[in-house]
């Protein structure tokens, strides 16, 4: 028999061999067991050399089934079997049978819980009938009696009531573990998918950036002399291919940024940051810097608690904040900030430059835009800072905005919940 | 000072080993890993430059054969790659990287900046 071409197995086979194993301990324990009871249940001796006789068949059979059965099949086959050998084993030991009834249990359990429930209620019914011919006989022994009649409508309706029971607890099992398996199933496509896109964002940003760095390096070698002197129209003309590379490679790289960010090739490494500490890192590298005129302050409250973030991604964000108050700050004070509430961490570049317009604020986020007073100071930017900025941001769940007045400076902010 | 370059684009080598040069650097080039790690181990260079996309080996794999071989394994290595940091900066820098220099965004000159660096970092 081909496995293949069978039902899909279940999945709860793991209570097969539980059941099984207790099964088989119950019946070795009733083989052996009862001639230790301190009464002697059975008149003839020959009945247990039946029930092992009985056992050993089971056995085989169950031998038989293990063997040429799938699991789904296997388990329906096995459940009628138990009942059958419950049955007559309980027949076998007579009033004492009664005590083994519980036994029923296993199989219809077992049956309810890993077979369709019109198969594991043809076995709860099969162990029905066999409670009901039981009774049939004792009745026939022992003439009527209607205790034994309401003993067997409660082994009934218990039959009947763990089937149901744990019939719906499968089903429950089943919808929690489809839910967890479609659950892992689209995870598992979204990191393949987010893999795919980051091999191809990093194979397209070493194509990119190979040729570029060439012509960056040979462009800086001519530009620095390096390579011997220039006379004046070389030398003009190797600052604008100079300084158009570092244009060049600037937007390639922010694009690149971008499309890892919208790809969802980026990921951040959010990680507990001490951020006083982070911002008075980046305002003194930048204020050692040697060509740098304008020093930066910093202002922060006295106790700052720890913030989960990416620090590289937040150090990039700030660093992009004060060089744009670098660039359009007229060299008055820029002044970083750092305040925190219950909810978030809000900190703030502020300028003293040429202002913004308020029609702008809502495009000084978006890609490329670049407002005529800006345009005025500085027209090398690739208007993409801000933007990537604000991604940023937002992948950390916070929001990013503007405040200014013209001519008398702009001030960024940026939130992060805490 | 001597400096060894591994990088299989010839261009790249080329417009490295000229700049160095007029550094006052002495100047090591091979094109493959497995060359890389046997010059390293004769010349005992000072600082290696070391790209990621090779044939053979690739570069972290490089950085790992030479930060097991007791030979080697304290000479500043810097990666020098046009894959984005966040490609492979981590697993580098795991590996042992001195540093992640990314060719597109370093100009010749910070790229001696990092290496006089290193070595007085070294020496110190």
């Amino acid at each position: 028999m081909d496995p293949k071409s069978l039902p899909t197995p279940s999945k709860i086979f793991r209570y097969e061999k539980a059941v099984e194993a207790s099964t088989w301990i119950i019946v070795v324990l009733i083989i052996f067991g009862v001639r230790f009871l301190p009464q002697k249940l059975i008149d003839n001796d020959q009945v247990y050399y039946l029930i092992g006789a009985i056992a050993a068949l089971a056995l085989l059979y169950y031998l038989l089934v293990y063997k040429y059965f799938s699991r789904n099949n296997r388990l329906y086959l096995k459940s009628i079997a138990d009942i059958v050998l419950i049955g007559v084993l309980i027949h076998l030991l007579k009033d004492y049978g009664v005590y083994f009834f519980a036994l029923y249990f296993l199989p219809i359990a077992a049956a309810a819980l890993s077979l369709e429930f019109i198969n594991a209620l043809l076995i709860a019914t099969i162990a029905a009938l066999f409670v009901i011919f039981e009774i049939f006989l004792s009745s026939m022994d022992l003439l009527p009696q209607t205790a034994q009649f309401y003993q067997g409508f409660w082994q009934i309706s218990l039959i009947l009531f763990i089937t149901i029971f744990c019939r719906f607890l499968a089903v429950q099992i089943r919808q929690e573990k489809t839910l967890k398996e479609e659950a892992l199933a689209r995870e598992k496509a979204l990191a393949e998918e987010s893999k795919k896109e980051k091999e191809f964002m990093s194979l397209t940003s070493h194509q990119l950036y190979t040729p570029l760095s060439i012509i960056r390096g040979f462009s800086a070698m001519l530009y620095e002399k390096k390579l011997g002197e220039l006379n004046p129209k070389q030398e003009e003309a190797i600052t604008e291919i100079h300084d158009s590379t570092k244009r060049m490679v600037d937007l390639v790289s922010e694009l690149l940024s971008i499309s890892r960010i919208e790809t969802g090739a980026f990921r951040l490494e959010k990680k507990e940051t001490d951020l006083k500490r982070l911002l008075e890192n980046i305002v003194s590298l930048i204020n050692q810097t040697k060509q740098q005129k304008i020093k930066i302050s910093l202002d922060c409250h006295e106790k700052i608690d720890s913030v989960k973030i990416d620090a590289d991604k937040i150090r990039q964000v700030v660093y992009n904040l004060i060089d744009n108050a670098l660039k359009y700050g007229k060299g008055q004070q820029i002044k970083l900030s750092c305040q925190q509430t219950d909810k978030e961490t809000i900190i703030s570049v502020r300028d003293e430059g040429v202002g913004i317009p308020k029609a702008d604020f809502e495009k000084l986020f978006q890609p490329f835009f670049r407002g005529k007073t800006i345009l005025e100071l500085d027209n090398k930017g690739t208007g993409l800072g801000l933007y990537i900025a604000r991604l940023i941001i937002e992948k950390h769940g916070g929001r990013i905005w503007a405040e200014s007045e013209i001519n008398k400076g702009s001030t960024f902010k940026f939130s992060l919940p805490r | 000072m001597k400096v060894l370059i591994i990088d299989d684009e010839k261009s790249i080598l080329k417009m490295y080993e000229e700049y160095l040069k007029t550094a006052g650097m002495e100047v090591l080039t091979v094109t493959d890993g497995q060359t890389g790690i046997g010059t390293a181990k004769a010349q005992k260079p000072d600082v290696i430059l070391l790209d990621i996309i090779m044939p053979k080996f690739n570069g972290l794999d490089v950085l790992n054969k030479m930060k097991s071989d007791p030979d080697i394994k304290d000479i500043p290595i810097f990666l020098l790659t046009n894959l984005p940091a966040e490609c492979s900066g981590e697993k580098a820098k795991e590996l042992g990287a001195a540093g992640y220099l990314v060719k597109a965004e370093y100009e010749p000159k910070m790229v001696v900046d990092v290496i006089r660096g290193a070595v007085a970092k070294t020496k110190s």
